[in-house]
């Protein structure tokens, strides 16, 4: 056949133009002319990847050759096939051999086909001259390794790989059952007995603090207020003194008035409607003083006890401002115990979940979070709300929530308090009013009166006014005292000093070292407090990873038990749901499941560690062959023997065994460790060292040995071109025509066969042509005449 | 060189290799997990195929 390739390479590469159609020829040729490239290409068009995984010269190949076409004419059973390919599409690590995938055009005969079938008609073999038997056998190592290192990558590289796939199935079944493990809801459910027991025993102990704390807390109150009545009585009693003294005073004098005026009065000739409206209006204004003065000293008894002054807009201001203290204090509280809010909150949404439900909404999508591709059906948001609701049954409110709630019910009685002050100074405004209205019905009166009384009475009847003003305003002030002086207007600290002993005793504190225990106390009453907060969010803590747990655990078994696509999973473990119905026997059957999962998953990442291990030890045994150290352990030993086995074979087929140890008798067997070869000759076991087979006559014979196995191929080709290349440094020149001869004793055995040993240029043909006999020199001027214009010459050794 | 009787002929030929090295270097109970490798190569990217295949190693993951 004859062979043309048109190449256009990117960079620095040659590729010889073809092959002659003759049945045995010598190309000699220069370095650097794309001989071997040109049998390598050729190798790729016909299926069979002459490089190695990752080599420098199989990259240079790809990326330097570019598009190319190769034709081979006059074929045994085909006129010509055609390949055009463009190398840069190939994979630079091939998982496989070549393939149609790898050209754009592979054609017999103008037909397309496939690799496969274009190896029926013709198949390229390339017998390396510079590779011994050390050789060979170490390749055989290496490309075993290189096998396994394609399938690994094949099957269980990446994404994509059956290995990935099958993890990733393995993968999603391991999350949808959950992180818990069996015992974690026995586990949970001690750990929650055990959390409310120490949240009981922290809670007491804080309760503890708490009341002991108070009773020094009162006592010192108690003892700050007997401090201050000692300090500030005899003052306040002195300026109650004085102000009741007034009171009489005054009192003593309205009464004289009164007495004139009821004289004056009677002595005049009033007619009795006159007289009677004088009285009357003097009788309600005198009613209004009393009940102003009433109120007047309800209000500044309050306004003291609270601490303001009796002013409304004073009263006003505290209003407010105790209406927004409770604010803050009721969020204060919310922020520190939500769980009531939250439990009324829970209820409200489950109640009406539960409608939705009841009304076949259960499946409906009610939550969709994006981010986390989280989505919940109205079913399982009800069941989690659920949950969540018995997570905060019986949740105790926290110490701290405690004390705001005390705070909040004493501003809740303070704003009592304002609001009834409010009302004693609407009281107070009302009766002015009154008595004001009363006043001037009394001025009217008087004035009715005759002339010769009426100035009297009316001068009489303005001081009893100014009198009772003066009256009510000292009654305030009075009021005042009295409540400043502990409620009673006698000088008594008894009723102190007894409450006060009452407390120490009930405290066991001694009254000098009150502040002491003061401090003391606050600073027990802070640790318990704070011991009780970390009880009570572990217990809290508890109580969610239960519920969460048991949650979990419900919704994996429903997925297992229920779900459409994972029937298999249920026939694979011949599940019966029927016979797990407790929670507890439900984890105990997921667990065992996800232990499957785990010893699968297992399974599964151990084949890549066991691959590389053995594409390790391979590499290993051609180095060992090569005479170089292994650098592996794993998996040597058992590579080793297996491939001596496999060496023996061929060493015992007996084209070899001819060829290379015509003497042997029985088996020979190849000891890799030992690197020799083993025969028996009559009783004698004889052994030869692998290294010896690689020269001289050996060499010569090992190639024969080579050419005999490719005579005795099973299903050979249409056509196959065997290719003897890098022959000239590796055979002694005086055999090269030995070699020659059995090519050419060959032909006729083998019609199909074209044969090309390719030598590189070792001769000058010019010189030769001139020094050469008559004869020889048409075809030596010949070869000087192709090595002068293409690089190489071609020797056709038979036609 | 004869490779001899091959056990996985019906399998592809690259697989068939693979396993006969993988065999070369399986030890007692400690080998490459050639079971394995050869469940992997009969596997297609069909669902029924990926389960059919987790379905025997969860098979042989009980039987440990």
């Amino acid at each position: 056949m004859q062979i043309r390739i048109s190449t256009d390479p990117i960079g620095p590469l040659r590729v010889l133009d073809g092959l002659s159609d003759v049945p045995l020829s010598v190309i000699e040729g220069r370095n650097g002319i794309g001989k071997s490239l040109a049998v390598r290409v050729l190798e790729i068009c016909c299926g069979e990847m002459p490089y190695r995984l990752r080599s420098p010269a199989w990259e240079s190949l790809r990326t330097g050759l570019g598009s190319f076409e190769v034709r081979a004419e006059n074929l045994h059973g085909a006129n010509l096939v055609i390949w055009s390919a463009d190398s840069r599409e190939w994979p630079g690590e091939p998982s496989g051999a070549p393939d149609e995938a790898w050209f754009e055009t592979i054609e017999v005969d103008g037909v397309p086909t496939t690799m496969s079938e274009l190896r029926n008609l013709m198949r390229v073999h390339r017998i390396a001259g510079d590779e011994g038997i050390v050789e060979t056998l170490a390749n055989r190592a290496d490309a075993e390794a290189e096998a396994v290192h394609r399938w690994a990558a094949r099957y269980t590289g990446g994404e994509g790989t059956p290995l990935a796939v099958l993890e990733h199935k393995a993968d999603d079944l391991r999350l949808m059952f959950g992180g818990w493990t069996d015992a974690a809801i026995p586990f949970l459910r001690q750990s929650l007995v055990n959390a409310e027991e120490e949240h009981e025993r922290a809670a007491a102990e804080a309760e503890r603090a708490y009341s002991q704390h108070k009773l020094v807390s009162d006592a010192v109150d108690l003892q700050r207020r007997l401090d201050r009545y000692s300090e500030e009585a005899p003052q306040l009693q002195a300026e109650l003194t004085e102000v009741e003294g007034d009171i009489a005073d005054r009192q003593a004098r309205r009464r004289a008035i009164d007495t004139e005026l009821r004289e004056i009065v009677q002595s005049s000739a009033l007619a009795g409607p006159v007289q009677k409206e004088l009285r009357n209006a003097q009788q309600t204004t005198s009613k209004n003083r009393r009940k102003l003065a009433d109120s007047v000293r309800r209000a500044s008894t309050l306004a003291t006890q609270l601490g303001i002054v009796d002013e409304r807009s004073g009263v006003e201001a505290e209003s407010a401002l105790v209406g927004e203290t409770i604010e803050a204090l009721e969020l204060e509280q919310r922020s520190l115990d939500a769980a009531p809010v939250m439990r009324e909150l829970l209820d409200e949404i489950t109640d009406r979940l539960a409608q939705g439900e009841e009304t076949g909404l259960a499946d409906e999508i009610v939550f969709e979070e994006l981010e986390t591709d989280l989505s919940l059906t109205v079913a399982q948001t009800r069941c989690g709300m659920f949950n969540r609701r018995r997570a905060l049954e019986g949740h105790p409110p926290p110490p701290a929530a405690e004390a705001v709630q005390e705070q909040l019910d004493a501003q809740v009685r303070r704003q009592a308090q304002v609001t009834a002050l409010l009302a004693h100074i609407n009281e107070v405004e009302r009766y002015n009013r009154l008595v004001q209205t009363n006043e001037e019905r009394v001025r009217k009166a008087v004035a009715a009166l005759p002339a010769a009384g009426s100035g009297g009475v009316r001068s009489l009847e303005e001081e009893k006014a100014r009198l009772d003003d003066e009256i009510v305003q000292l009654a305030g002030r009075r009021a005042s005292l009295v409540e400043r002086l502990g409620g009673s207007s006698v000088s008594d600290p008894a009723d102190l000093r007894q409450r006060l002993e009452q407390s120490l005793e009930s405290a066991g504190v001694p009254q000098e070292l009150l502040d002491d225990a003061l401090v003391e106390y606050g600073d027990a009453l802070e640790v318990a407090r704070e011991a009780e907060r970390i009880a009570r969010e572990s217990l809290s803590a508890r109580r969610s990873e239960l519920a969460r747990t048991e949650s979990d655990v419900q919704r994996a078994w429903n997925m297992l038990a229920n779900r459409d696509d994972l029937g298999w999973l249920r026939d694979a473990l011949a599940l019966e749901p029927a016979q797990h119905t407790s929670n507890e026997a439900q984890a105990r059957y997921i667990e065992s499941l996800r232990e499957r999962l785990d010893a699968v998953l297992d399974r599964l990442g151990a084949v890549r560690a066991q691959l590389a291990a053995v594409e390790r030890a391979l590499i290993g045994v051609g180095r060992h062959i090569r005479s170089q150290s292994p650098e592996a352990e794993m998996y040597v030993k058992e590579l080793k023997s297996w491939l001596g086995r496999r060496f023996s074979d061929w060493f015992n087929n007996e084209r070899v065994r001819r060829e290379l140890l015509p003497e042997a008798e029985g088996d020979i067997a190849v000891d890799l460790e030992a690197r020799e070869v083993l025969w028996t000759e009559g009783e004698i076991i004889r052994s030869r060292p692998l290294e010896a087979f690689s020269s001289g006559e050996q060499a010569f014979a090992y190639t024969r040995a080579r050419l005999g196995l490719l005579d005795d191929e099973d299903n050979p080709p249409q056509n196959r071109l065997v290719v003897l290349d890098e022959f000239g440094a590796f055979i002694a020149h005086d055999r090269l025509q030995q070699l020659f001869d059995v090519l050419e004793d060959r032909i006729p055995q083998h019609p199909t066969d074209q044969v090309v040993v390719i030598l590189p240029l070792a001769r000058d043909y010019e010189q030769l042509e001139r020094t050469a006999l008559k004869t020889e020199q048409r075809d030596l001027q010949e070869m000087a005449e192709q090595v002068a214009s293409k690089g190489y010459g071609v020797r056709e050794l038979a036609r | 060189m004869s490779d001899g009787t091959d056990p996985d002929a019906a399998l592809p030929a690259d697989t068939a290799r693979v396993i006969g090295v993988l065999d070369g270097a399986q030890r007692q109970g400690a080998g490459p997990d050639v079971q394995l490798v050869r469940l992997l190569s009969t596997l297609d990217d069909t669902e029924a195929s990926v389960t059919l295949s987790l379905r025997s190693l969860l098979a042989d993951a009980d039987s440990h």
